[in-house]
């Protein structure tokens, strides 16, 4: 007799115990479906968050970033001297260095007066550092004075972003020049995007000496890593060099452990998890307590206990699996509501799918294994 | 009725007399304990049993004496304590968690509750025990199929438990342990739930299990009607087998002994009391049963074949099936006054000299008839 042999009842027995009892493993289905779905929604959070704070870079020409060493994310930044960033363009590997100035003003223009504040970006229109056609076709429009474009996706609560409305934002008087599709992220609620030399007009203060960031272009085949450490040489303490890889990993880190959004969804999911495991164990095990006597005069008459533990994994694959199936469907509309409610790029990836599909049968296997916790109370003695 | 109680308390026959078949179940020496330290508790003490193929043992006694323990002990459920187990040739006590796997999935378990998979029907319930023996699809279908109808549920077969009565479900829990035709059956009142006419059914199957293919059954009852047909009974109490009694036996010893004068005036009771002390001894041909000058230990009755017996180099006598010798020098406590040896293959009923003197002791008459016969022999 082979090993293999004695698994041949393992899943047709483990899918007639759950078909048989179609009141309790329907609401097993249903408390499964609504762990998956939360393990969908938490992990699309998780992951929407830091893409929602690489929305900006992932829509700027750059091989690498530098920032000063205070920068958390966009709207805690830092500052650096322009100088330094001159003395980046100088190195041999860079092509461009573009500076970038970020700055928060109150948007006096509100709907029913109130001033919510608006992100500022700051940059030269002819650098061409932002990659969405609809602000590079607008770089005339920019270089007027007192002229910004407005993100699509600012929210209404600043009022109509009408071409030619005439806002006040700090205490100038801007014309809304246009608007440019690309994302609010979490610089803010609005954003708007202006030239260099709008941004010192909006804050004299601070004057173009003083930037947030430096997006460098190196020159052709040089390696962006290479390139980073050399300038990490060069420009010495007091600044980050990021490369779009370093960068990513430093807003992921960010937004899903140093902040509380992170931690919330990392928390939710890892609670959707646990959720998901204990109602799958709670099912299978009173499946498998309720037929203890079954399971133990199946031991007693010869089944190994390698082949129960499978009849209860399976039970557990099986009841994961058909709750799966309907969470993604309902994880793919969901999803897209929260695109549109949130502007979070939320969205299903094959990756996203594989990774949850992983979680869901790491549920089942751990469920199943405490269960066979339960199947050990199966004693052959004990059923004469 | 003088057959109602042959006792055979067995000891392993001594290896050079006779080389009988493996049985099926052999256990020697068997103590075991439930809880450990000062709450340890002993509930079998010393038991020796075993049992040959094609034997139905029935196994009686009060709640608590010990038959399900001995049960599960030979069903390789519980590992020993202290003694032997050997049961289809392997010793239990040997094999490895796997092995002990593999010798249960060669007996029938039939137990008390039918145990039946709710979400099964009567032919899957059954085919979860089939397919533990490899073998084609069809052929293990037909035999799942076959059980069930012998079983009288041939019109059953796709009905889940719910829609069968108790005595049904309990027949597919027999069908389970039948189905792929084990050489022991083990079974723990399998009757209970079962009206008079099921129970004869299945007892009948059981019968015909150790018939047709040599089964051993042994079956822990308080059932009278299966009583019956038992080939063998063994009583319990407190944790001890008190009487092992093989019926065909036991009537043949008393058939043996009503006749003899020896014998006739003892009561019905006095008469299973000899019996009930007597072994079953074989001979093959050319064994020296008794020797000369030997001092004497035990009372032989032949049952079946001839020995001859000499005394001093001469043939005196020969005796055949019914006749007895060896009582003289229990009698006398002088050595024995002849040779006896077995012509052809000899079985035998043996009483040690303690049961022959306990008998001797009972009846006055017994004992007048004994001396008579001493001196007739003298």
């Amino acid at each position: 007799m082979t090993g293999l042999f004695h698994f041949r009842p393992t899943v047709p027995l483990a899918w007639r115990i759950l078909t048989y009892d179609k009141r309790r493993t329907g609401l097993a289905l249903i408390g499964i479906f609504m762990a998956i779905l939360l393990v969908f929604i938490e992990l699309g959070f998780f992951y929407a968050v830091p893409r929602g704070g690489l929305l900006l870079y992932d829509n700027m020409r750059f091989d690498l970033l530098l920032a000063s060493d205070q920068y958390e994310y966009q709207a805690q930044p830092g500052t650096f001297p322009l100088d330094r960033l001159d003395a980046a363009r100088r190195s041999p590997d860079v092509e461009v260095a573009t500076p970038i100035y970020f700055g928060f003003a109150k948007w006096k223009s509100g709907e029913d007066g109130v001033w919510p504040d608006v992100f500022v970006i700051g940059f030269d229109p002819a650098s061409q550092v932002f990659v969405p056609e609809s602000i590079n076709r607008q770089t005339g429009v920019l270089e007027r004075a007192d002229t910004v474009l407005v993100d699509s996706a600012t929210r209404p609560m600043f009022g109509p972003l009408d071409t030619g409305r005439v806002v006040e934002i700090g205490d100038r008087k801007i014309t809304i020049g246009g608007q440019y599709v690309l994302g609010t992220g979490f610089m803010g609620l609005g954003v708007v995007l202006a030239s260099a030399a709008n941004f010192a007009r909006l804050f004299p203060q601070r004057g173009l000496s003083i930037v947030n960031l430096g997006a460098i272009q190196l020159k052709p085949g040089v390696d962006p890593d290479h390139a980073a450490d050399e300038l990490r040489k060069t420009l010495g303490s007091g600044l980050q060099v990021f490369t779009r890889t370093s960068l990513e990993a430093h807003e992921t880190a960010y937004w899903t452990t140093r902040t509380s959004v992170g931690i919330i969804f990392g928390s939710g999911l890892l609670i959707s998890f646990v959720v998901g495991i204990m109602i799958v164990y709670q099912i299978v095990s009173t499946q498998v307590s309720r037929q203890l006597p079954q399971f133990a005069t199946l031991k007693a008459i010869g089944y190994p206990d390698r082949s129960l533990a499978a009849t209860v994994s399976a039970m557990s694959l099986l009841i994961v699996v058909a709750g799966f199936i309907p969470a993604l469907g309902a994880a793919v509309g969901l999803y897209s509501v929260i695109r549109r409610q949130t502007l979070l790029p939320v969205a299903m990836s094959e990756m996203r799918l594989f990774t949850v599909l992983v979680a869901a049968v790491a549920m089942a296997l751990i469920s199943a294994l405490l269960s066979v916790g339960t199947l050990r109370r199966a004693a052959p003695a004990d059923v004469f | 009725m003088c057959a109602a109680v042959v006792a055979e308390r067995t000891e392993a026959p001594p290896a050079a007399l006779s080389s009988p078949p493996e049985p099926v179940v052999r256990v020697h020496g068997l103590n075991h304990y439930y809880g450990e330290g000062e709450a340890r508790n002993q509930v079998l003490f010393g038991n020796s049993i075993e049992i040959p193929a094609g034997q139905l043992v029935v196994m009686t006694g009060p709640s608590g004496a010990g038959k399900t323990t001995l049960l599960t002990l030979i069903g390789a459920l519980r590992s020993a304590h202290e003694g032997r187990i050997d049961v289809l040739g392997r010793e239990l006590s040997r094999l490895s968690g796997g092995e002990l796997v593999d010798v249960r999935r060669d007996i029938g378990f039939i137990f008390q509750m039918h145990n039946l998979f709710d979400a099964l029907s009567a032919y899957e319930n059954v085919k979860m025990a089939a397919q533990l023996v490899n073998g084609a699809l069809p052929d293990m279908q037909q035999r799942c199929v076959g059980i069930l109808e012998r079983l009288g549920l041939g019109h059953r077969i796709e009905y889940k438990p719910r829609f069968l009565s108790g005595g049904e479900r309990q027949r597919v829990a027999i069908g389970r342990a039948l189905v792929n035709q084990p050489r022991l059956i083990l079974a723990d009142e399998p009757t209970a739930a079962l009206d008079k006419d099921s129970t004869m059914n299945v007892i009948n199957l059981l019968k015909q299990t150790t018939i047709d293919y040599g089964a051993a059954v042994m079956m822990v009852t308080h059932d009278h009607r299966i009583i019956d047909s038992a080939d063998r009974l063994v009583h319990m109490v407190d944790g001890r087998i008190m009487s092992d009694v093989v019926l065909h036996d036991a009537l043949r010893i008393c058939e043996f002994l009503r006749p003899i004068e020896l014998f006739k005036s003892l009561t019905p009771r006095q008469l299973t009391d000899v019996a009930e002390h007597m072994k079953k001894r074989h001979y093959p041909a050319g064994e020296t049963i008794i020797r000369e000058g030997e001092p004497g230990e035990e009372f032989f009755l032949v049952s079946d074949g001839e020995v001859e017996v000499i005394r001093a180099d001469h043939e005196v006598a020969r005796l055949g099936p019914g006749d007895f010798f060896g009582e003289v020098a229990l009698i006398s406590g002088e050595p024995r006054n002849a040779t006896v040896v077995a012509e052809g293959e000899v079985d035998t009923y043996v009483l040690g000299k303690t049961d022959f003197q306990t008998a001797l002791a009972t009846s006055q008459s017994f004992r007048d008839q004994l001396y008579r016969v001493y001196f007739m022999r003298h």
